[in-house]
């Protein structure tokens, strides 16, 4: 039913009662993550000697290791926030490339020469805040401020980076860039729902227009009517919250707490570059376009993100077996999606699908007894309404449902690639 | 000096020749999905209803993909590995018109760190594809499974789609925009397309130098330029022509190419990430290590 994955370093079934043990101790106390994780370490230490696993106690060990009692945000899980460090020195590459751009740097210090990595968000981010691949040049001497990496390398989470000669800040994530990856309107009055001559509502432009769908309103699934706080990864404010998120059985929950207290360093799709797969992309920040291929009866969704693939969605009214190469044996990370329209809603029926991926930011659990229904309706021009019945007797005690809206935004799908890193 | 260089070079190449039936295991085989077969289907190349040429599937028959690894014609052969590259080897006889109109190895116009990049790169044959990297130029358009060529005339866009390798695709914008002024190198460029009678222009530029344009390795920077053109010269044959550019790497622009088959059938879903055996390859050898997840698209 859950099946061990050795790639994203999770825990097979067969351990899981010893972590259960370890996570009993999970916090209670709503206020404090702090005192949560300080609570887990003591209680993961106090109980790895009875635990038969080796690498379970390494993950933990590892864990603890790395993750001092900090900020929540994932930077943390590399660099050490509260250990900053100013260098200063001259750049001799800047590496403009996906996941995050990198600047090196060599700093003289004490009479020794050091070769520094200076990371910085992603492509996209630096475009939108006005910089590009030229914006520092080898031989540019710079100071560059923020924290070092948690595991003593040469290497620095850029917060600052000054042009020595002008004293100009470069680099720098606008605020303006870091608004244009959430919600907000596009500027555009919300014109009416665009439609195929047929009537249909259309999931694509207008023709001679350009568009996709991003800025989710939610950036992770919690059921709906559940109030509860995270940040743009997914990451609980209070980790106290966790069970409130959905109906989770005991060892999914356990899970999904085990995930966020390692600040999501397992997700695959950031580990390994896999797809988002089923419902996560549609809370991706590049968005998805879809491509209704009307003549063949089926949909392209393509992902700008994540590794920038795409699948099908089959409106040609085959059952849900027979999609091409999903089948039991063979789950897939968008499993076999079949849709029909009712009216002006897309519901698309998804089974087929294997349990490497998380199927949402924040890391909630699923198996591959997985059954998806999703609801589609553009609303206006503007507004794509997304619902989903999540139904999962593997993971989940009851059938649930979440939703939120993704905005319209009128330009070209952007181009990343999760590959697009080294080596 | 030169001369031995140049022998233990063509040595290395016929070595990688010969050796193409483990390597070929390792990036192409993925092609062998058994499709194909039946006869070619010579009737003329379909059109859409203003006349211009459907690349694509034509609606109302079966949807299918360009394969460059058809196994009922000798259009491409799949056991010599030079048939899907840029050239043809030197020791191949011009008689097959399929290689005599690629170049040779010889008459490429490699600059110097080139030919040597070019020699270290076919012995040590680390493609960045079977590493799930996004393929460039012609070696994304000859993905395993086959290539979706798909016009949406009302996006003015075109899309080159990839069914094996990293599954991804490739957009070419048709609204008869240029290239931008500031362009980020990336290892697919910038493609933009126009129609010149039967034939489409596809113009790139903006390739990063880690882009690998054919499954050898042969070099580029990121001053490449390629002019691409696809011509259906009937219902089931495709004519893909490249024409390189790169100042930075060859002494002349040179030209090369090869045909795809129609062949019927769906795509679906494929993730070479998931049995890769070599994930520091793909992600950075320090993928084991704690990566930031602090902004995850």
């Amino acid at each position: 039913m859950w099946r061990h994955s050795t790639h994203t370093g999770e825990i097979s079934r067969r351990k899981l009662s010893c972590r259960r043990k370890i996570l009993a101790g999970a916090p209670s106390d709503p206020n404090s993550r702090r005192r949560g994780l300080r609570r887990f370490r003591h209680r993961a230490i106090g109980d790895s000697a009875i635990c038969s696993s080796d690498m379970l106690r390494k993950i933990l060990l590892s864990a603890l290791l790395t993750f001092p009692l900090l900020a929540h945000h994932p930077v943390a899980a590399k660099f050490d926030l509260n250990k900053k460090r100013t260098l200063r020195g001259v750049v001799t590459r800047v590496d403009w490339s996906n996941p995050h751009v990198h600047v090196l740097m060599y700093v003289q210090e004490s009479g020794q020469r050091a070769n520094w990595a200076v990371e910085l968000e992603s492509e996209l981010e630096l475009e939108r805040s006005g910089w590009n691949a030229d914006s520092l040049k080898p031989g540019e001497a710079i100071t560059v401020q923020g924290p070092v990496a948690r595991d003593g390398s040469s290497q620095l989470w850029g917060e600052s980076i000054t042009l020595t000669s002008t004293n100009r800040r470069v680099l720098q994530m606008t605020p303006e860039a870091l608004a244009s990856f959430r919600p907000a309107s596009n500027g555009r009055p919300a014109g009416p729902t665009p439609r195929w001559p047929d009537g249909t509502p259309r999931l694509g432009p207008a023709p001679g227009e350009r568009g996709y769908w991003a800025r989710p309103g939610s950036v992770s699934l919690a059921e709906t009517g559940i109030n509860v706080e995270m940040d743009s990864h997914g990451l609980l404010k209070n980790i106290s919250d966790a069970a409130k998120v959905a109906p989770f059985q005991p060892w999914a929950r356990d899970l999904y707490i085990l995930r966020q207290q390692r600040f999501l360093q397992d997700d695959p799709m950031f580990l390994e570059c896999y797809p988002p797969g089923a419902v996560r992309q549609f809370q991706m920040p590049l968005g998805i376009q879809f491509i209704e291929d009307k003549p063949f009866q089926r949909i392209f969704v393509m992902n700008g993100g994540g590794n920038h693939d795409w699948h099908f969605i089959y409106t040609d009214g085959r059952e849900q077996k027979g999609a091409s190469r999903g089948n039991a044996d063979n789950p897939l990370f968008y499993g076999n999606a079949v849709g029909k329209w009712q009216g002006d809603t897309l519901i698309v029926d998804t089974r087929g699908l294997n349990e490497k991926f998380w199927f949402s930011n924040g890391g909630l659990p699923h198996t591959n007894q997985l059954h998806l229904t999703e609801r589609f309706t553009r609303t206006d021009a503007n507004t794509l309404k997304y619902e989903v019945v999540i139904e999962d007797p593997g993971a989940y005690t009851r059938t649930w449902n979440a939703g939120w809206t993704l905005q319209w935004v009128p330009e070209d799908l952007p181009t990343y690639y999760c590959q697009d890193n080294r080596a | 000096m030169m001369k031995t260089f140049l022998r233990m070079f063509l040595r290395n190449v016929v070595v990688l020749l010969l050796a193409f039936s483990f390597f070929d295991t390792l990036s192409f085989a993925q092609g062998r999905g058994g499709r194909g077969g039946g006869a070619p289907d010579t009737r003329p190349a379909p059109r859409w209803p203003d006349g211009h040429i459907n690349l694509g599937a034509v609606p109302g028959s079966e949807m299918g993909s360009w394969d460059a690894t058809p196994t009922s014609i000798p259009l491409a052969r799949a056991d010599v590995a030079s048939d899907f590259g840029l050239f043809a080897a030197d020791m191949s006889e011009p008689t097959d018109p399929f290689l005599a109109a690629k170049p040779k190895l010889s008459q490429i116009p490699f600059q110097p760190w080139a030919r040597s990049l070019f020699a270290s790169r076919v012995q040590a044959r680390q493609e960045p594809y079977t590493r799930c990297k996004p393929s460039s130029g012609a070696r994304q358009v000859a993905t395993a499974y086959g290539t979706q060529l798909l016009e949406v005339p009302e996006m003015k866009q075109f899309f080159i789609i990839e069914t094996g390798g990293a599954h991804s695709f490739r957009t070419v914008y048709m609204d008869g925009r240029p290239h931008p002024a500031k362009l980020a190198p990336s290892s697919r460029g910038h493609s933009v397309g126009h129609w010149e009678g039967d034939t489409l222009i596809v113009d790139t530029i903006g390739f990063n130098e880690k882009a690998w344009i054919d499954n050898l390795g042969m070099p580029t920077t990121d001053r490449l330029h390629t002019i691409e053109k696809f011509t259906r010269t009937n219902y089931s044959t495709l004519k893909y022509e490249i024409t390189i550019e790169d100042p930075g790497a060859y002494t002349a622009p040179w030209t090369s190419g090869f045909y795809f088959r129609w062949t019927p059938g769906e795509s679906f879903e494929f993730v070479c990430q998931e049995n890769n055996l070599a994930p520091e390859l793909i992600m950075g050898e320090d993928k084991i290590a704690v990566k930031p997840p602090s902004f995850v698209p």
